[in-house]
């Protein structure tokens, strides 16, 4: 059962959701069911929505959700650019990934809008693609996580903040590609 | 659980007009939550409190329903005098993957609420024909005794191989049930049971997918650690197996070589199979075909009718953990449009892992599995809609490798798939009949045309459409050291007899069956049986064909020309070692025309006008 409160949703028209203001208990419950895929939330939980613009989407129809066992979050079918192989980071914040492969026999999709990409300095056509709004299991944060060999997402729970992100189109994948410097969340630091 | 007392009422807007209808929900429906209605734009605002559901709808709406998934749906008419009434629900679980064969099935039916377990249900089968269909306890109870493995078997599978199991031959029933109870509309209910799932015979199958092996006295070797197997007698000739892990098994029959089995999911195996230094050609040509896109072109065109066409457009099986698209779809809502979430959009498709998977390929020595018509025969044996695999049965090609001299090099080039391929055999105790199959015709990637017909240099000396070309492969002489042995693609364009005085080509004309655009398959497009698509599989012709073109008949038919060419001494035996033939003599240049015109039994049908000048000639 899934309590949204004191909430307004209002979905392009094809559905509204409100909390009246006659027959209101002191702690109303307003279950959203048949929800359209794009609404507008005021208070989007970060697990759950990803929003741009006001407008909210429901992460569990673009990504699998989190099964934690423990202090353990595994998310077995992640968030990834598009349908090729790639490989990815994540660390603290967003996931930067790296194109492997191209996948065979596939239908190839579209790189997702949720992804900013660039190439990768020094590696010509080598393509980055960073998501600065990954999914992050329920619960507070912040999260460490990574990329297993299956490119599962496991996050666990940690105590260090994320160090700021700049949001913008990756250049980097290691430290070595940056001159010196530290690669950050896929930008040379 | 019984529900709660239904009351509803209205609310009067400011012209008198009904816009605000509280329903207090029924105790089943569990305090409103997941509960959804329709028509979706009939709720303008709805909250749940204590009271229950309080909604406001549309006042031009006639009526509602409220559903929850554990409770029966609740109607309200919108009218005067407001009324609700339950809806009986009554559900059984949609699909049964693998029962197995012999085994009795037993679909759990839940009634939704008392209204519904009131009622009674008449079940009839229909699709399928089981053993036995037994119900109890008002039809709520139901016992569906299916099939064994022999009624569905077509052919003993190769030895030391995993039984190939068709889509037809998987032991489909459906069942349909009639509810009936007093003061509520007719429900009709629909189970599907499978036997079986559908298994292409690789010895590569999905962690927790039921097979079948050929003969009753296998002995698990070697299995992966903490892993154990499910290995039984099926029936007097085949065993089930079962696997609960990933990994290899290596199993053994009675004395024979032990045989590996890998067990996988489909996204253990990652898909890029086509890196450089692997598979890269067959990922380039693959890139175009329309197997590859099998899944976005069904979607664009007949999006509604997705789950009648979704399990042969998609990898994996329905009702196992396999990580193929109906597992991965469970990780999601339910699908209803593009685009889809990576992880399922990379299961669309009928890609490298719906015929190699699903896990790691077999061993080099199992390779040859992939040439079996059970591959394709998954999708493609279907009938009466997709009849491929049916047609081809009943065709000569699916009996060219009966024996085992045809087995053998050099008959194995034209008589067998790894041959004409110019693969490796199996093994001489794996050698069981495949017939010529699906894969030496079609080449999914490798070069090829439209449906996939494999592209190959032409053996004849004149051009002709991709077709002929492909039949002549087999079906025209191949050199001059050996006597022709099958020779109709050359008859038809007038090419391969010599002159006997001189030894110079005897050429000719066609008689225009060289042009049809689909060559070959313009007349030979027929089977024993009729079935909506791929009758051509059968490569019978029959008379009508001719009549088609040829209003009249001509003076040559079969008997005529039987009498014609009786006096005509017969070459030396299409047999075993195709016998030389010197053609810098005279009765050697006799006994090839011979075998030219002996050699195509339809010589006279497929190119007349040359049949009649190879005669004169040996004459």
């Amino acid at each position: 059962m899934r309590h949204l409160g004191q909430l307004q949703t209002v979905g392009l028209g094809v559905i509204a959701l409100v909390c009246c203001a006659l027959g209101c208990t002191a702690s109303p419950v307003v279950t959203v069911v048949d929800e359209p895929d794009v609404v507008a939330v005021s208070k989007p939980e970060r697990s759950v929505w990803r929003c741009h613009d006001g407008h909210c989407r429901r992460r569990a129809r673009e990504a699998s959700g989190f099964v934690c066992i423990g202090e353990e979050c595994t998310q077995k079918w992640p968030r990834l650019p598009d349908s090729n192989e790639w490989d990815c980071q994540a660390a603290q914040g967003p996931v930067l990934c790296r194109f492997h492969a191209p996948a065979a026999g596939v239908a190839v999709t579209v790189v997702s809008d949720d992804f900013v990409c660039g190439v990768r300095l020094g590696h010509e056509g080598e393509r980055l693609c960073v998501d600065f709004d990954p999914d992050v299991p329920p619960g507070g944060g912040p999260w460490q996580c990574r990329f297993d060999e299956k490119q599962m997402k496991i996050c666990l729970r940690t105590t260090a903040a994320a160090p700021p992100v700049v949001n913008r189109a990756p250049d980097c994948w290691l430290d070595a590609d940056c001159s010196g410097g530290s690669c950050v969340a896929g930008h040379c630091q | 659980m019984r529900a709660g007392l239904v009351v509803a009422f209205l609310s009067l807007g400011c012209q008198g007009v009904p816009n605000h209808v509280t329903v207090s929900v029924p105790a089943s429906f569990g305090g409103a939550a997941r509960v959804t209605w329709s028509p979706r734009e009939a709720v303008l605002r709805a909250t749940s409190g204590p009271a229950g559901l309080d909604v406001e709808v549309d006042p031009k709406v006639k009526s509602i329903r409220f559903e929850h998934p554990e409770a029966c749906p609740l109607d309200v008419a919108i009218s005067g005098s407001t009324a609700a009434k339950l809806v009986p629900w009554v559900s059984v679980p949609e699909e049964l993957a693998q029962v197995g064969f012999g085994q009795t099935a037993t679909p759990v039916v839940t009634a939704g609420c008392p209204e519904a377990r009131a009622g009674k249900i008449v079940w009839v089968e229909r699709e399928g024909t089981l053993n036995r269909l037994e119900t109890q306890s008002d039809g709520f109870v139901v016992h569906a005794k299916l099939k064994d493995l022999a009624h569905t078997r077509v052919a003993a599978s190769p030895h030391g191989t995993v039984i190939p199991i068709s889509f037809d031959q998987r032991g489909h029933h459906e069942l349909v049930g009639t509810w009936t109870g007093a003061g509520h509309a007719r429900l009709e209910l629909h189970a599907s049971l499978n036997a079986s799932t559908r298994v292409s015979g690789l010895p590569n199958v999905s962690v927790g997918q039921i097979v079948y092996l050929e003969g009753v006295d296998w002995a698990v070797l070697e299995r992966p650690a903490a892993a154990a197997e499910r290995l039984e007698v099926a029936d007097s000739a085949a065993t089930l197996f079962q696997a609960n892990r990933a990994g290899r098994w290596v199993l053994q029959n009675g004395k024979a070589a032990p045989f590996s089995l890998q067990v996988g999911t489909f996204a253990s195996t990652p898909l890029d199979c086509g890196r450089s230094g692997c598979h890269s050609a067959a990922t380039e040509a693959a890139k175009g075909s329309a197997m590859t896109h099998a899944f976005e072109h069904r979607m664009a065109q007949a999006p509604e009718a997705m789950s009648c066409w979704l399990g042969c457009h998609v990898v994996g099986e329905k009702g196992l953990r396999d990580e193929g698209f109906f597992d991965v779809s469970s990780a999601f809502p339910p699908v209803t449009s593009a685009p889809l979430p990576r992880a399922l959009a990379r299961a669309t498709g009928v890609q490298c892992l719906n015929c190699h998977g699903s896990g790691r390929i077999p061993e080099p020595s199992a390779r040859w599995t992939v040439l079996q018509v059970g591959v394709c025969a998954t999708c493609h044996d279907a009938p009466p809609r997709y009849g491929h695999v049916q047609a081809w049965r009943g065709s000569s090609m699916a009996h060219a490798d009966a024996t085992a001299a045809q087995r053998e090099a050099p008959c194995n080039s034209c008589h067998t798939t790894a041959g004409f391929l110019g693969r490796p055999m199996p093994a001489a105790n794996e050698a069981s009949p495949l017939g010529i199959t699906c894969a030496a015709c079609h080449a999914p990637h490798a070069a090829h045309g439209a449906r996939l017909l494999r592209t190959m240099p032409s053996v004849l000396s004149v051009e002709t459409d991709a077709t002929t070309a492909l039949c002549a492969q087999c079906h025209a002489p191949r050199g001059t050291a050996h006597l022709p042995q099958s020779t109709a693609a050359s008859i038809v364009v007038g090419r391969g007899a010599v002159r006997v005085d001189d030894g110079r080509p005897l050429n000719a004309q066609s008689v225009g069956h060289s042009a049809l655009p689909a060559g070959c398959m313009a007349c030979h497009k027929h089977s024993a049986e009729r079935v909506e698509r791929g009758e051509s599989h059968g490569f019978a012709a029959r008379v009508a064909d001719c009549t088609e073109c040829h209003s009249e008949r001509g003076g040559t038919d079969a008997k005529a020309w039987a009498e014609r060419v009786s006096s005509v001494r017969a070459p030396r035996p299409h047999q075993r070692g195709s016998p030389g033939v010197d053609l810098s003599t005279k009765a050697g240049r006799i006994e090839w025309n011979s075998a030219m015109l002996m050699r195509d039994p339809a010589a006279w049908a497929h190119n007349p006008g040359y049949a009649a000048e190879i005669l004169k000639q040996i004459r």
